[in-house]
C-alpha cells in the first residue's frame, strides 16, 4: 500500500484513535466525539456481506465484467415484481376476455360428431378473431415498453399456446371425410 | 496495493473493499438515511474506482482516500437531487424511508437508545455541520485529508468541526433544539 497519508498527518482514522482528535475540544466534546466514531463503527459494522462480496467480485480484473456490478437493488427489484404483476393480471384479463368472447369452455376445441348419415364430422374450430390476436399483441407491446425480457417470454408462451392449439386441430381432423 | 489492484491482483482489490467499503456506506446511510440508497451509492462508487484502476485513469498518487470519498460526495450529491426531483415517491421502501424521516413518527426520547439519540440529533444540524462531522466520523478521514477534500485550511476545519460538535451537544442536551437555535443565532 502506498502511504497516502500527507506528511505530518496523525494516523489515519479508518479506525478512530483519540491521537487523532481534535486538539480544540474540551473534554466533554471529546466525550460526544467517541460517541459519535462509536456511532460510525455500529454503521460501518451494518454495511450487508452480500454488498461487500458483489463489490469485491466486480474489481478491475473482473474481465469485462458490467459496471456496475451484477446486483439487483431491493427498489429493482420491486419495479420487476410490480410489473410482473401487472402483466400477469394482463394476460389473466385477456385470457378472460378471449374465454367468454368465444361462448365459453370447450366451444373452441375442435368435436367429431356423428352425422345423420352415420359419418363421421369434425366442427371446425374457429381461430381466435383478427381483433383477438391484435389486443394480444397490444398487451404484449404495452409491457414491452415496461420489461423487454418479460414481454418476449409472455410472446414465446403465446407462440406456444398457438402452436399446441393448431396442434389438436390437426390430431381431431379425420383424413377419410375431406372431399 | 492500488499498483496491484490496477494490475487486475484480486486479493489487492478485496483489501481495498474491505478497508473502505464500510466507511464508504456508514458514510451514504448516514447522510441520505436508507440502506438501499447506501447499497447502490457504494456499487456505484466501487464501479467507478474499478474503471479507473482498469483504465490506468487514476492519476491522485498518494490521495486515494480523498479522492474515493471525493467520488462518494458527488454520487450523493446526485442522489439527493434525484429524490429531490420526484416530489411523491411510490415506492414502499422510499415511503417507508419517508415515514421514519417524519417528525410524528419518533418514538419517545426515552425508547431511544444513545446512539439512535445521536443519529436523530445529528439530522437536525444544518448541512454544512453535517458534513463535516460525517465525513470525519463516519467517513474516517483525518483533518488534513478533510482539508484536502473541501478545500478549506485545515484552521478553519477545527473550528468547523469544533462549532458542529457543540451545536451536537446542545441538540442532545435536554432543552436541546432551543440551545442549539440560540448557538445558531449568536
Amino acid at each position: 500500500m502506498t502511504n497516502n497519508t500527507p506528511r505530518g498527518t496523525p494516523t489515519p482514522r479508518g479506525t478512530p484513535t483519540p491521537a487523532d482528535s481534535n486538539p480544540r475540544l474540551e473534554p466533554d466534546l471529546r466525550a460526544l466525539e467517541l460517541q459519535l466514531d462509536q456511532l460510525a463503527l455500529a454503521e460501518r459494522d451494518s454495511a450487508p456481506r452480500s454488498l461487500i462480496l458483489a463489490v469485491e467480485a466486480s474489481g478491475p480484473d473482473a474481465a469485462d465484467a458490467p459496471i456496475p456490478i451484477q446486483f439487483v437493488s431491493r427498489r429493482s427489484r420491486w419495479s420487476v415484481v410490480h410489473a410482473a404483476l401487472a402483466a400477469g393480471v394482463l394476460v389473466a384479463a385477456t385470457l378472460g376476455v378471449v374465454w367468454l368472447a368465444t361462448g365459453g369452455r370447450g366451444s373452441t376445441d375442435p368435436r367429431p360428431l356423428q352425422t345423420p348419415g352415420g359419418g363421421v364430422a369434425v366442427t371446425t374450430p374457429s381461430h381466435a378473431p383478427a381483433s383477438q390476436d391484435a389486443m394480444l399483441d397490444a398487451i404484449v407491446a404495452v409491457i414491452a415498453m415496461e420489461n423487454d425480457s418479460l414481454a418476449s417470454e409472455i410472446d414465446r408462451l403465446l407462440s406456444e399456446t398457438v402452436r399446441l392449439a393448431d396442434g389438436l386441430e390437426a390430431s381431431y381432423e379425420t383424413p377419410g371425410l375431406e372431399g | 496495493m492500488l499498483r496491484s489492484a490496477s494490475a487486475g491482483d484480486e486479493s489487492a482489490w478485496r483489501w481495498l473493499v474491505r478497508r473502505y467499503a464500510g466507511r464508504v456506506y456508514a458514510l451514504a446511510k448516514s447522510r441520505c438515511g436508507s440502506a438501499d440508497v447506501a447499497d447502490e451509492i457504494v456499487q456505484s462508487v466501487f464501479a467507478t474506482a474499478a474503471v479507473k484502476l482498469r483504465a490506468g485513469e487514476y492519476a491522485e498518487r498518494g490521495r486515494f482516500e480523498p479522492w474515493l470519498f471525493r467520488v462518494t460526495m458527488n454520487r450523493l450529491r446526485d442522489e439527493m437531487r434525484r429524490v429531490r426531483r420526484q416530489a411523491t415517491p411510490t415506492d414502499p421502501i422510499a415511503m417507508r424511508d419517508l415515514s421514519l424521516a417524519s417528525p410524528d413518527a419518533r418514538p419517545g426520547h426515552a425508547e431511544l437508545s444513545s446512539l439512535d439519540r445521536l443519529r436523530r440529533a445529528l439530522h437536525e444540524l444544518s448541512p454544512q455541520d453535517r458534513e463535516i462531522i460525517e465525513l470525519r466520523h463516519h467517513g474516517g478521514l483525518s483533518f488534513n485529508q478533510l482539508s484536502e477534500l473541501l478545500d478549506e485550511p485545515l484552521g478553519t476545519l477545527l473550528a468547523r468541526h469544533h462549532r458542529a460538535l457543540k451545536k451536537l451537544q446542545a441538540i442532545l442536551s435536554p432543552h436541546g433544539r432551543d440551545r442549539a437555535d440560540e448557538e445558531h443565532d449568536s
